[in-house]
């Protein structure tokens, strides 16, 4: 086991090296160029522009400019006696700038180490204004991933017991219509019909105004989240009761079923104590997926209902070229996608003893 | 790729490639003719792919103009005289431009789909076939692109590119090449192992001449198959970029943005948050029902 936990994240690094090269690239191809989108504070003029440039190391070759940005600079020119001047350096030169004066030591930690730079718009550090975010998004995903999956594994279930009954025809036209359905379109219609036709549930928002911009406990403020806590899991509920429908179907087929049958089992026994959980076991590989679904939809869904979120921030970002922001959640987005199939691939494994996981 | 649309599957096995193959096409089309909601969605399709690509000539006839603005008229609800689906907020005729919009939505999926499949079929044959250190980068380049949600890949490109009809088409064949590459690499594999391939390669036919003449034609089927739920795919990609903000810019109208745009419009004018996303939702639909209707007459996998 341990031994195949290793060997899986030994895999996903090229993967994770990967996603940086790209990012990294992309950004680079971002209008004013890397120098504005990854180190600076965009009011400088163009004279101090240049200096900071140089002194940043812009005029250093690209994959020199990469690894600083992936693993910082405070390696790379340190000040070893402790007197604020940097005294050695490997890879760049001490004096970039050609004035006789060593640059200050690197303090960049690099993206690796968490560092993203400061985020243009909120002046503070990136993971700062992340993790501030980061609750509003969480609560609205967790709750979506436990619904989608509940709702969406029992519909799948019935669809299979109850095979090609008019339950089982509707859940499969529902799963190809869910598919085609915008999400936004869905959460607009909602609040077309929810909250402004019948007036029963708030327009957008986590909660009603308070003065320090802060929410009560989630309990208190359901009719908040009803909606959007639907709209994101409307994926999943489609993806789930697909899955376990075909998975429900395959294990049916199988010999111990009929020889459950054929001792006369009730019906409910066979289907709930011998297949269904049989046929739950590829579910596991299914939360890969559905975290990608929900990291996506959260973007969506956050902007639709105005939710303080991670998801909303990025693309409040994006409209204000606030690079260091898109960056780094877009890097985790990624991971938590990486690490979310790794999760899968064990519990798979643990659950199911067939597969051989060597 | 104007030879996707010429060569089609369809003459390729007419002219009498495979005699089994003819078999099959003709098995395909019997089973397509009696599935009765592949033939619907396609019915619909039509009717709005003819009024989307004619819209210009439409509107003309029509008397409309989508970029008109009168104040006057703002607001006006479904059936109002003259503007059979209403106005906006600034007055245009919402019918003119969603046929408009539909030109460049439906453009957008399109050419992003006939990108993303050719770039997937190049590299999937040629990973597939090659082998070794080349399948191994298509290998690692489609992991990684694969592990960025692809709403975030979607936004980051959209980030730093200008946003206009022609690099959304960029956007979304970049992220819609994966799968296509996945694909089609799978199916080279298992053509690769064929006989008729082995006695190409011992009559001396070389490496190119056995991927472009002998492996290329037979992944064509497999790629018109798929080519109507990619254009669906992407199409709802490219609305949700526009519907961010990110993707073609107003005035130019698409399904997308028409909604973004309208998006605080609950109470003055909710005809204009239902139309666009009906279109969006009515046009998907059809193309994954005939994506679905297709696979199920023509690729032989799918077949009991």
């Amino acid at each position: 086991m341990i031994r195949y936990i290793t060997r899986r994240l030994i895999q996903s690094i090229p993967v994770v090296f990967g996603i940086t090269i790209l990012s990294y690239l992309l950004m680079t191809a971002a209008p004013g160029g890397p120098v504005n989108a990854l180190y600076f504070n965009p009011r400088l003029s163009a004279a101090e522009r240049q200096a900071l440039g140089a002194r940043l190391g812009v005029n250093d070759p690209w994959y020199i400019q990469y690894l600083r940005w992936l693993t910082g600079d405070d390696w790379m020119r340190r000040d070893t006696d402790g007197d604020g001047v940097a005294d050695t350096s490997i890879l760049i030169p001490l004096d970039v700038d050609g004035d006789g004066i060593p640059e200050p030591p690197g303090e960049k930690r690099g993206v690796l180490r968490g560092d993203f730079g400061t985020s243009f718009t909120a002046r503070r550090p990136v993971l700062d204004v992340l993790i501030e975010r980061l609750p509003a998004t969480l609560e609205l995903g967790v709750s979506s991933l436990i619904i989608g999956t509940t709702i969406g594994i029992v519909i799948g279930i019935v669809a299979a017991v109850r095979h090609r009954g008019w339950f089982d025809n509707l859940t499969r036209v529902l799963a190809v219509v869910f598919d085609a359905i915008p999400v936004f379109w869905l959460g607009l219609m909602l609040i077309l019909f929810f909250g402004v036709t019948l007036d029963w549930l708030p327009l957008q928002g986590r909660c009603a105004v308070t003065m320090d911009d802060s929410c009560p406990p989630a309990y208190l403020r359901l009719q908040y989240m009803i909606l959007p806590t639907f709209v994101l899991s409307t994926g999943l509920i489609a993806g789930y009761s697909r899955f376990t429908r075909a998975s429900m179907l395959d294990v049916v087929g199988e010999d111990y079923i009929r020889t459950a049958k054929s001792k006369g089992l009730k019906d409910r026994a066979v289907w709930f104590r011998h297949a269904a959980r049989n046929a739950l076991i590829p579910i596991a590989t299914f939360l890969g997926p559905s975290l990608t679904g929900v990291l996506g939809g959260a973007v969506v869904t956050e902007t639709i209902f105005s939710w303080p979120g991670v998801g909303r921030t990025a693309i409040a970002a994006v409209t204000q070229r606030d690079y260091p922001v898109v960056m780094a959640v877009t890097i985790y987005a990624a991971l938590a996608t990486i690490f979310g199939y790794l999760i899968s691939d064990i519990l798979y494994g643990i659950i199911d003893p067939r597969i051989s996981l060597e | 790729m104007a030879t996707l649309e010429q060569v089609s599957p369809i003459e390729l096995i007419a002219e009498g490639r495979h005699v089994r193959s003819e078999s099959q096409f003709a098995r395909g089309l019997r089973l397509l003719r009696r599935d009765y909601l592949t033939l619907t969605a396609m019915a619909i399709l039509l009717i709005l792919s003819i009024a989307a690509v004619g819209a210009p000539l439409f509107t003309n006839l029509l008397g409309l103009d989508p970029n008109t603005t009168d104040p006057s008229i703002r607001f006006q609800g479904i059936g109002a005289p003259g503007h059979l689906l209403g106005t906006d907020n600034l007055g245009r005729d919402q019918l003119a431009r969603l046929m408009v919009a539909g030109r460049v939505s439906l453009g957008i999926g399109f050419f992003g789909a006939v990108i993303a499949l050719s770039i997937g079929t190049f590299f999937g044959m040629a990973a597939g076939y090659l082998g070794g250190a080349f399948d191994d980068f298509i290998g690692w380049v489609v992991t990684t692109v694969d592990s960025i949600p692809s709403l975030f890949l979607l936004v980051l490109i959209a980030s730093v590119l200008t946003p206009s009809a022609t690099t959304l088409v960029l956007v979304v064949s970049l992220i819609g090449w994966t799968g296509p590459t996945r694909l089609m690499r799978g199916q080279t594999l298992r053509l690769r192992s064929m006989d008729y391939i082995l006695s190409a390669r011992a009559m001396g036919a070389s490496t190119l001449r056995i991927m472009f003449v002998h492996i290329l034609p037979n992944l064509f089927s497999i790629t018109v198959i798929s080519l109507a739920s990619s254009i669906g795919g992407l199409i709802l990609a490219e609305s949700t970029i526009s519907f961010l903000g990110l993707g073609v810019l107003p005035p130019e109208a698409t399904w997308g943005n028409m909604l973004s745009n309208a998006q605080d419009m609950f109470r003055r004018g909710p005809h204009l948050l239902f139309t666009p996303g009906l279109m969006i939702f009515v046009t998907v639909l059809c193309l994954y029902i005939i994506g679905d209707g297709l696979r199920d007459a023509f690729d032989p996998k799918s077949q009991k």
